[in-house]
């Protein structure tokens, strides 16, 4: 009877090793579970990629305000100059207190063309007033192309006020801006395979249109979205401007040639600033361009 | 009669240390295989988070390195791994279009990695850093 007990003994205490060992292995188990539910805050990095893109939101901002003050490219580089470096300090002040540095300062500017018609007219030619003519010719890009049309409008797309553009890869896409039944629209069409892209409307009269950022009337048009895919070197036409009347705005990196001297203003088409990031887990530095409103 | 026994005392007890024996050996084997694949199992899983948190921080990188349209002068992104997987040590192999940890015991996960400018290497569980380097992301011990 005794070795019986000691057998029993034995076998108890090994069965229970293996126990213990499983439990061990389960509790592993779960905390590849804590693991796993933990890891969506270690790997962002404390936003990063957040911050830089708010860098660049801020400074797109300060560059558009630099844009519409001033007489003068030299004051629309001061006045951008100045706010670039309170925007640094407190940037600073912002990150210091999350045991993050971030900081900019701007390394250049490149200078472009705001062509603008900024009171209500048609859309034709601003010298000898050609319904059909060429704003640009090959800009390398465009940034902030807006409108508002607000009466004046062609009752079918025959008529309709176009805007042509083309870029390096001969890609043609005309927007057609007229009234469809009573009801303001903005239709697209490419000269490609894709025929046809779309067509948005506006409930009423004015119709402000985004171009490179995609909206009619405010809300997001799809078929504007297909500019993203031009990549450079637009030619910009209008056609039929004077079956729309209305206010244009887009900045170009170059000038845009003769045709729209009288209503061209000098800016600061974009800004390159060089950008540090340091965290406990991320240090990084880089430049940054900051174009706002541009196709990408 | 009490003497008519088929069998001896010292039969008997041979007899059920034996039985005894069979069935505790029996549990202890089926226990260890189950415990194994317990843990086979945890290595598994634990290497599986663990290679998708070293891709995480890949993806992190790469977005981190496309933020800006300029090549990153500065660029360093360190990522906590743990030491160790159930109590094993395991080295990561980075090797796009995927990621393989394999712990000491043999046990081998491959995760999936989403960006392709990721340059091959080899690097030791725990902490690890990413570096830029001529256009690629490297991963090494940190």
């Amino acid at each position: 009877m005794n070795r019986r007990g000691q057998l029993l003994l034995l076998g108890a205490l090994a069965l229970a090793a293996v126990i213990v060992s499983l439990a061990i292995v389960l509790n592993a188990a779960v905390f590849t579970d804590s693991l796993a539910s933990r890891g969506a805050t270690d790997v962002s990095n404390g936003g990063t990629v957040t911050s830089v893109g708010e860098v660049r939101h801020g400074v797109a901002a300060l560059v558009v305000a630099a844009n519409a003050g001033g007489s003068s490219y030299a004051d629309r580089e001061d006045a951008l100059n100045s706010s670039i470096d309170e925007f640094d300090d407190s940037l600073q002040r912002y990150y210091a207190e999350r045991d993050r540095f971030v900081r900019i300062s701007s390394l250049s500017y490149n200078k472009g063309t705001n062509v603008s018609q900024s009171s209500p007219g048609n859309f034709t030619k601003p010298s000898g007033s050609d319904p059909s003519w060429e704003l640009t010719s090959s800009s390398p890009s465009m940034r902030r192309f807006r409108m508002t049309a607000d009466s004046g409008l062609a009752s079918s797309k025959s008529d309709a006020f176009k805007i042509n553009i083309t870029d390096g890869s001969s890609t043609d896409w005309t927007i057609f801006v007229y009234k469809n039944g009573g009801t303001p629209r903005v239709a697209v069409e490419s000269s490609g395979t894709a025929g046809t892209i779309g067509k948005c409307t506006a409930t009423n009269m004015p119709m402000s249109v985004d171009i490179t950022g995609g909206t009619v009337a405010g809300e997001y048009c799809h078929a504007l979205a297909v500019f993203n895919k031009a990549v450079h070197d637009y030619t910009i036409e209008y056609a039929n401007g004077d079956q729309i009347q209305g206010t244009y705005h887009v900045v170009l990196p170059a000038d845009p040639g003769t045709a729209t001297n009288s209503i061209e203003s000098t800016v600061v088409y974009n800004v390159t600033l060089d950008l540090w990031y340091r965290s406990v887990r991320t240090d990084y530095e880089s430049n940054m361009t900051v174009a706002p409103g541009e196709m990408r | 009669m009490m003497d008519d026994r088929a069998v001896s005392s010292v039969v008997a007890h041979a007899l059920i240390i034996g039985i005894a024996m069979v069935l505790v050996s029996l549990i202890l084997l089926t226990g260890t295989t189950y415990v194994e694949d317990q843990r086979d199992g945890a290595i598994r899983s634990q290497l599986n988070v663990v290679g998708q948190q070293a891709v995480g921080c890949l993806e992190h990188a790469d977005r981190l390195v496309n933020a800006t349209r300029h090549d990153p002068k500065t660029f360093k992104v360190s990522c906590q791994l743990p030491d160790r997987v159930v109590g094993e040590t395991y080295v990561v192999h980075v090797d796009a279009p995927a990621i393989r940890l394999e712990a000491t015991g043999g046990t081998s996960v491959s995760v999936p990695l989403g960006p392709s400018g990721v340059k091959s290497t080899d690097l030791k569980g725990g902490r690890a850093v990413i570096k830029y380097s001529s256009g690629k992301l490297v991963m090494t011990d940190g």
